[in-house]
């Protein structure tokens, strides 16, 4: 116990700290039993953690580990996929079949742990070769459970009806300069990539721009930035903009992502909007 | 020889404050008011370049007053005069967060500086510990000993597992980090660092200074306070080596067969021993049915 665990000796191997995070129940969207240490969430009782996707299907099961790896029929195929691998990692270093193995005792294996049958002599067979395949296992099971996650909310057609008429009551329009329209269209999107020499079409363009506690601002493009270590919240600078307001100027981030489409005054911070000089 | 009164201070430890008070206020003696003597160091040779040094009453001396502090650092380790240990606590996790700044910052310089730039040094952990067990842990261990507040212990061990997590990037049960980089909970380290110094005293040469205090204290150790550290080796080893808590009792085999030198290392291995099964009761307790080493 005064060593580090035998995978983590294992010199280099890709995915080695999936294998750590997951042992030391960081990961916690993938085993539900460990939902405990999410601070979010109410502590719930160890019996309550059950598998969100038997849940769905109407089966109330503790999710630990053995359940997610070797039972849970929507995550169970991982360890199939890895089951050949296994095999032949048990055949080396002259285990007993891995089919034969139990539930727990697959768990463990797969998670890094020698089983008993593997000597001292054997531990560091056991580490060059079994480590690789434990971590590549950690790593798919992490994109397999995240990858059954939902990304959305979903609604139904009733529920978008509803919220799509409450957004129109609430919205309410950019009061524009004097002068100024908005942009029929967006911009391009090829302008708008950093460093790209046709951003300088962008050069002298108005725009507004919504910044946390002034409100809307009107801009000037002034320049293109060229230098790519040159980032505003680790993202890279495509202008510069001038604000005539007060006369001062800075760099700035304007993607299509946070471009404000429907010209909502309450849209949120850092959104922003092309202008067009108004025609009489 | 002489003392460099620049470089020596005074500290009283466990003064109450009526002590202090008296030493600090003026006595009346045949009614005039007679200031206590300050601390002071008296040499006959006089040190020029010194301006605090002045005559003394006697001729042929050179008194220089001492510098009177709060706390001190001896061998390391910061002392108060109530022997709190607050300002130890303070400068160990002081020494901690640059340790882990070095680590971080060599961290940062193997991955992305140009000369050897080296990216997926993130997913080798291996390297990671090895860095973090060089330059951060050392400063935790190096006077556990000392520190006899639970409340202190359990501040140094939060501190340890936060550098752990961000050195590492892993942020899961700090329990299950320790296990799984073998780092055991300070407390077991503690009482084995404090079961190795007992035997260190108990097998010291009868010759030396620490043998012959050993023993002076041997008929007092029922009267002391439950705090001292005497009291406190005795206890951490009735917890991780209870077989032995008789000194005189025989030790293991591999300490009997060592080395006069290696005794002691010998000693702490098989106490290593002894804490893993400790420590692996302790995290059945704490992580149940964990996924890990257990």
């Amino acid at each position: 116990m005064y060593k580090p665990a035998p995978y983590l000796t294992h010199p280099s191997c890709p995915y080695q700290l999936e294998l750590l995070r997951l042992r030391t129940q960081q990961t916690i969207h993938i085993i539900p039993s460990h939902l405990h240490y999410a601070f979010k969430a109410p502590r719930a009782d160890y019996q309550d953690r059950v598998c969100k996707h038997c849940l769905d299907k109407g089966t109330t099961v503790l999710g630990d580990e053995i359940h997610i790896i070797c039972h849970c029929p929507a995550t169970k195929g991982v360890l199939h996929q890895f089951t050949a691998k296994f095999q032949g990692l048990a055949r080396l270093l002259d285990l007993p079949p891995f089919a034969s193995f139990t539930p727990h005792e697959k768990t463990r294996m797969v998670l890094g742990n020698p089983p008993p049958q593997v000597l001292q002599k054997g531990l560091k067979v056991w580490i060059m070769e079994a480590t690789p395949i434990c971590s590549e296992f950690a790593y798919a099971l992490h994109m397999h459970v995240t990858s059954l996650l939902p990304a959305v909310v979903d609604m139904s057609s009733d529920d978008e009806a509803v919220m799509s008429s409450d957004s129109n009551d609430d919205f309410s329009p950019i009061l524009l300069p004097p002068g100024f329209q908005p942009a029929s269209t967006p911009p391009n999107d090829t302008v708008l990539v950093p460093l790209d020499p046709a951003g300088q079409q962008m050069i002298g363009q108005y725009i507004l721009f919504n910044w946390p506690t002034y409100g809307w601002c009107l801009g000037k493009i002034s320049a293109c930035n060229t230098n790519p270590k040159c980032k505003v919240s680790k993202q890279i600078v495509n202008f510069t903009v001038f604000y005539p307001d007060d006369g001062s100027s800075g760099p700035n981030c304007l993607s299509l992502d946070n471009y404000n489409v429907d010209i909502d005054n309450d849209s949120p911070n850092h959104t922003w909007l092309l202008l067009e000089p108004s025609t009489p | 020889m002489q003392l460099n009164a620049e470089k020596t201070k005074i500290m009283c430890f466990h003064e109450t404050t009526q002590v202090r008070n008296a030493r600090e206020t003026p006595r009346r003696s045949q009614g005039k008011s007679v200031w206590p003597a300050p601390f002071h160091i008296l040499s006959m040779f006089p040190d020029y370049t010194n301006p605090n040094s002045r005559p003394h009453t006697y001729p042929g001396f050179v008194s220089t007053p001492l510098q009177e502090v709060k706390q001190i650092d001896y061998l390391g380790l910061r002392l108060d005069p109530m022997l709190t240990m607050k300002p130890a606590v303070a400068s160990i996790q002081e020494k901690a967060n640059k340790g882990h700044s070095l680590a971080l910052a060599v961290s940062y310089s193997l991955r992305y500086d140009k000369h050897h730039s080296n990216p997926t040094l993130c997913r080798s952990p291996v390297e990671m510990l090895n860095l973090w067990k060089s330059c951060v842990l050392p400063h935790f261990l190096l006077y556990i000993r000392y520190i006899s507040d639970a409340s202190q212990l359990q501040a140094l061990q939060a501190s340890l597992n936060r550098s752990l997590s961000t050195t590492l990037h892993v942020y899961g049960h700090p329990t299950a980090l320790l296990a799984e980089t073998g780092i055991p909970p300070l407390y077991i380290t503690q009482k084995l660092q404090l079961a190795q110094l007992r035997f260190r005293l108990h097998f010291s040469p009868p010759a030396t200074i620490q043998h012959f205090l050993w023993q002076l204290w041997q008929p007092l150790l029922q009267f002391v306070p439950l705090n001292t550290i005497e009291t406190r080796m005795q206890t951490a080893v009735c917890h991780v080596d209870m077989a032995h808590r008789d000194p005189d009792s025989p030790m293991p085999q591999n300490v009997n067969m060592a080395k006069i030198l290696n005794k002691e290392k010998s000693y702490k291995k098989y106490l290593e021993s002894q804490c893993s099964d400790q420590w692996r009761k302790h995290l059945e307790l704490t992580l149940s049915d964990p996924p890990g080493r257990v």
